[in-house]
């Protein structure tokens, strides 16, 4: 091997390693998403405290009744399975980048999927939260149910970072065309 | 393609084997083999400098410029053309 090739090779052994490891982190967080959101429901005498503090919404857990947190929690899986497909498609190009196939047609695939996720995700969330805060203030007394439109900086900054991603893929088919025509050169 | 790969003349004349020359140039065969048939898009100086290494042979030797035959010219024509074609 010539001296010029060593340094590739550490580097690509470099990347296998990190991207095995963020493979097997994007594969924990799949299953996560239920659990942990179906755990904010069955729990919710926990979490209305919080929902008071941070939005204002009053929500008496005693009329939150277990019809209320099923559709709450069918509500919180629109983004949530979104967010599944987003940390799947990651954990599909982590699994490529592992393999060494850093500019294959998939890879780019799970990018733009990726992004397109975040995307849809900076758009369900603010919408589910809104249909949540109705749901679960509607059985209050008249006067204090609620329907709350909240667009926080992290929606912002998902939405920023799905479009960044989108746009990567597209630079990303670029850099296949050079490697694929890198790849005819002996 | 202008340029003309002419490895098998070189290979035939050292009597090496496609394998041979692959694995002494650190290009698998089926590389060798794509560069033999000039289906490649071009060939780092390393591969050549290995080449000429293993066949002891000087680049001109394995690559040859066949300009392509101009609209209604025809390849004898360039032919005497080249041939000829610098008395100076």
């Amino acid at each position: 091997m010539n001296p010029d090739e060593q340094p590739r090779t550490a580097a690509a052994q470099r990347i296998a390693r990190r991207s095995r490891d963020l493979a097997r982190l994007a594969t924990v967080l799949v299953p996560l998403v239920p659990v942990g959101v179906a755990w904010v429901w069955i729990r919710f005498e926990q979490f209305a405290p919080v929902l008071t503090a941070t939005a204002g919404v009053v929500a008496d857990p005693a009329r939150v009744t277990p019809l209320v947190r099923f559709g709450g929690f069918g509500l919180n899986m629109v983004p949530g399975a979104i967010a599944m497909y987003g940390f799947w498609r990651l954990r599909r190009l982590f699994g490529l980048f592992a393999a060494g196939q850093y500019f294959s047609a998939e890879a780019i695939r799970c990018v733009r999927g990726f992004g397109l996720a975040a995307l849809a995700y900076g758009v369900a969330a603010p919408v589910a939260r809104l249909l949540i805060t109705l749901l679960v203030t509607f059985s209050n007394p008249p006067g204090e149910r609620l329907l709350l439109i909240r667009i926080s900086s992290d929606d912002l900054a998902i939405l920023f970072l799905g479009g960044a991603f989108y746009v990567i893929a597209w630079v990303w088919t670029r850099a296949k065309e050079i490697s694929d025509e890198n790849a005819q050169i002996v | 393609m202008p340029i003309i790969v002419n490895l098998d003349v070189m290979l035939a004349r050292r009597k090496m084997r496609s394998k041979e020359l692959a694995e002494r140039v650190g290009i698998t065969e089926a590389n060798l083999s794509l560069l033999k048939n000039g289906r490649v898009k071009g060939v780092r100086f390393g591969t050549l400098e290995a080449i000429c290494a293993a066949l002891q042979c000087q680049p001109g030797d394995i690559l040859e410029y066949r300009p392509e035959p101009a609209d209604g010219a025809d390849e004898a024509t360039i032919g005497k053309t080249t041939a000829g074609g610098d008395d100076g």
